[in-house]
């Protein structure tokens, strides 16, 4: 038998025994788990704030840690950085490539950082007296769809090329090369502890990773198509994933399975992104379709639904004092909701 | 990069990666699951979004002005007296005629 030919033989074996772990892990589910929780009320949030600025498509957008400031990147080629309670515009900072993915807002509020088409990630100082550009980060060989700070002195960025990697600021070079995925990585979430991160890519599988060691830990299967969004669910052992699938997904990161779907068969939009609510009880989930649909983490049922942009909404995201969503969209608007 | 692999190596990271993969211990669903939810319960009382945020305490309360309070603020007699105010809020004019 050829080298390739025992190699797959026994990668099957061992996926059927992995199978049959799950399995065996698998004597309930969340919904029963949670049969008896309370329901989750009724959402209905109204439109506190709509933030007009930008001129064409907004791609992402993150809060500060301050909870009051806020980036958000667009196609028009610009960071725009804004007071989400008085809806004015903070900053601007206009970007060398306009075909940006992706932006992020340090911890320390000093740094924001965007990337894109161009493969580079771009770190800038917000408090020098002019914004200036402290680093070009220039080493992923395909387009950057994430970035998240550390620290203002580690970043990690997830790209198109397969790969995530973890950059040292001070030197602008990769400290870690994280490769295990097959697909372009499309998002990544640290989590609430700081020593491992998730990523999602378009083989469909999300893996957790340990930030120091480099290593792959879990690889978590049953999405059927690319995973656009995902975060870590506040109390750490848990995921949650949004796919081109329609569907997102809870993986229980101690059983090592997916352990309940949030889907809808009226439902047939790719889901672009995903935040969760402080306690982790609510998914807000933006979909092609124009809407964000609000679900029950626990119980997988819809409890609401955020209508109002124009455009398919491409970014969400909760403070961390979890006293509003934000969702941006392509037709250049984000909205506050509580 | 994935991309600049062979299928053989490909393969071989693959199955390098479930070899790790299947030494991991996975627990009972029932276990993790209850415990999730009772986290999630346990912060649920204080999250803003399910609870609501009382209106006095929004920092996104929408910005509108309350003509009643602001004429109680000023003057009176000189609202009667020119008629016409223009009031200033966060940087918005507004005019009342009286």
């Amino acid at each position: 038998m050829g080298e390739m030919e025992q190699m797959k033989k026994e990668a099957e074996a061992l996926k059927t025994q992995i199978e049959a772990a799950r399995k065996a892990a698998c004597d309930t589910d969340m919904a029963s788990a949670a049969s008896g929780v309370a329901p989750a009320p009724r959402v209905q949030l109204k439109t506190r704030r709509t933030l007009k600025g930008h001129l064409a498509k907004i791609y992402a957008m993150h809060w500060s840690t301050d909870n009051k400031l806020m980036v958000s990147a667009s196609q028009d080629g610009k960071l725009l950085i804004w007071d989400s309670h008085s809806g004015n515009k903070v900053n601007a900072v206009p970007l060398k490539s306009s075909w940006v993915m992706t932006c992020a807002y340090a911890p320390s509020g000093n740094l924001v950082a965007s990337g894109g088409l161009d493969n580079m990630c771009t770190v800038y100082n917000l408090k020098t007296p002019v914004i200036k550009t402290v680093k070009e980060l220039d080493a992923h060989t395909g387009y950057l769809s994430c970035a998240r700070f550390l620290s203002d002195t580690e970043i990690l960025t997830s790209s198109g090329d397969t790969t995530c990697a973890l950059w040292d600021l001070e030197t602008g070079k990769q400290k870690t090369v994280f490769l295990n995925h097959v697909g372009d990585c499309m998002c990544l979430a640290l989590s609430p502890d700081m020593n491992s991160f998730v990523s999602g890519a378009c083989d469909s599988l999300a893996k957790l990773w340990d930030i120091r060691d480099g290593q792959c830990k879990q690889t978590f299967q049953g999405h059927t198509s690319d995973i656009n969004a995902i975060s870590f669910y506040p109390s750490g052992n848990a995921i949650i994933t949004g796919s081109d699938d329609c569907t997102c997904k809870m993986y229980d990161l101690r059983a090592d399975q997916e352990v309940i779907g949030y889907q809808d068969a009226a439902l047939n939009s790719g889901v672009t992104s995903l935040a969760l609510s402080v306690s982790g009880r609510l998914v807000f989930a933006g979909y092609d379709d124009f809407n964000c649909n609000i679900w029950d983490s626990l119980k997988g049922e819809k409890v609401g639904v955020l209508s109002g942009h124009d455009n398919r909404v491409s970014c969400t995201g909760v403070p961390v004092d979890g006293m509003c969503v934000c969702t941006g969209s392509w037709d250049s608007f984000l909205k506050i909701w509580n | 990069m994935a991309r600049d692999m062979s299928d053989k190596d490909i393969l071989k990271m693959e199955l390098e990666q479930l070899q790790k993969e299947v030494k991991n211990t996975r627990e009972p669903v029932s276990k993790t699951a209850k415990e999730i939810c009772e986290w999630v319960e346990a912060q649920a009382a204080e999250d803003p979004l399910i609870k609501g945020v009382p209106e006095d305490k929004n920092p996104f309360k929408e910005k509108v002005l309350d003509i009643t309070e602001q004429l109680w603020d000023i003057d009176y007699h000189m609202v009667i007296t020119h008629g016409k105010e223009e009031l200033q809020s966060n940087g918005e004019n507004f005019c009342i005629t009286v």
